[in-house]
């Protein structure tokens, strides 16, 4: 079946430091507060512009980022209907999360098994 | 027909009220039954859930006699050790180098980012004022490094 790059629901566990997108095609992603922010796309986070690719870097699957007011959600605002913001308590909401960075972003094994 | 006594003021305040309301019921009406802005939109913020951190609860600890023998085994918490796990702390978001050896003038092998998690492999080793501590990230063996103790703080094994 083709990758859905079309989420279905987003919930976003406080209580489980976890978030998580049910996709149109039945994958369930679940992404760690911490593995969220370390993935953060915006250009600050990034290194400049010129480093913004539409996937995530490599490196961030393999940094692990502790409970700290800077990993933990504050709020999730939609953008239009292509992408969210993610509001963090350390007050950085720069980062826009289009639907195909997410999708590229789940840590299950069986997406990530395929790299 | 004269209808000048007619038109007095009261006459005319009350026309134009009328005519008002009646404009305000038409536009009250043409709101609710014209469709929604409602495009495709595929995903819609109604889609998103939001479920709240529980209620800290502080572990009120009962006041008991500590036996000196058990709380003499119990690990001191805030300690950095080797085998320990380590975040980094109060870097204002800027993280914090992590160098090839221990001081200030030693170069750095990366930044490693607020709250990252390391594991601490060796230390401490003093230099320019500072405690050093060899620290490595959980899943990259070449993320590794000398951090200054003062940007890390102790966290429990996850
Ligand atoms: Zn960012
Ligand atoms: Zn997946």
């Amino acid at each position: 079946m083709k990758i859905s790059e079309k989420p279905g629901s987003v919930t976003a566990n406080k209580s489980a430091r976890e978030f998580i997108v049910t996709w149109d095609d039945g994958h369930v992603s679940k992404y760690p507060f911490g593995l969220l922010r370390a993935a953060c796309p915006c250009a600050s986070c990034r290194g400049g512009h010129e480093n913004m690719k539409p996937e995530p870097d490599e490196a961030v699957f393999s940094r692990q980022l502790g409970d700290s007011p800077s990993t933990r959600l504050a709020n999730v605002v939609a953008v239009g209907s292509y992408a969210l913001t993610i509001v963090w308590e350390d007050g950085h909401d720069y980062g826009i999360y289009n639907w195909h960075y997410l999708r590229t972003l789940c840590p299950c094994a069986e997406c990530r098994g395929g790299r | 027909m004269d209808l000048r006594p007619y038109l007095n003021r009261w006459v005319i305040l009350g026309a134009l009220g009328i005519a008002g309301f009646l404009l305000l019921v038409t536009l009250i009406l043409i709101g609710w039954t014209s469709p929604r802005f409602a495009p495709d939109v595929g995903f819609a913020p109604a889609d998103l859930t939001m479920i709240p951190a529980p209620t800290h609860t502080p572990n009120i600890l009962p006041t008991s006699t500590l036996d000196p023998v058990s709380a003499a085994a119990t690990p001191e918490v805030d300690v950095i050790a080797a085998g320990g796990y380590v975040q980094i702390n109060g870097t204002e978001g800027d993280g914090l180098r992590i160098r090839s050896s221990p001081g200030l003038n030693a170069d750095t092998v990366f930044r490693g980012e607020e709250a990252e998690v390391f594991i601490v492999r060796e230390g401490p080793q003093t230099a320019d004022g500072y405690a050093w501590w060899y620290v490595v990230a959980p899943y990259d063996e070449t993320r590794a490094g000398w951090a200054a103790s003062e940007f890390l703080a102790v966290i429990p094994p996850p």
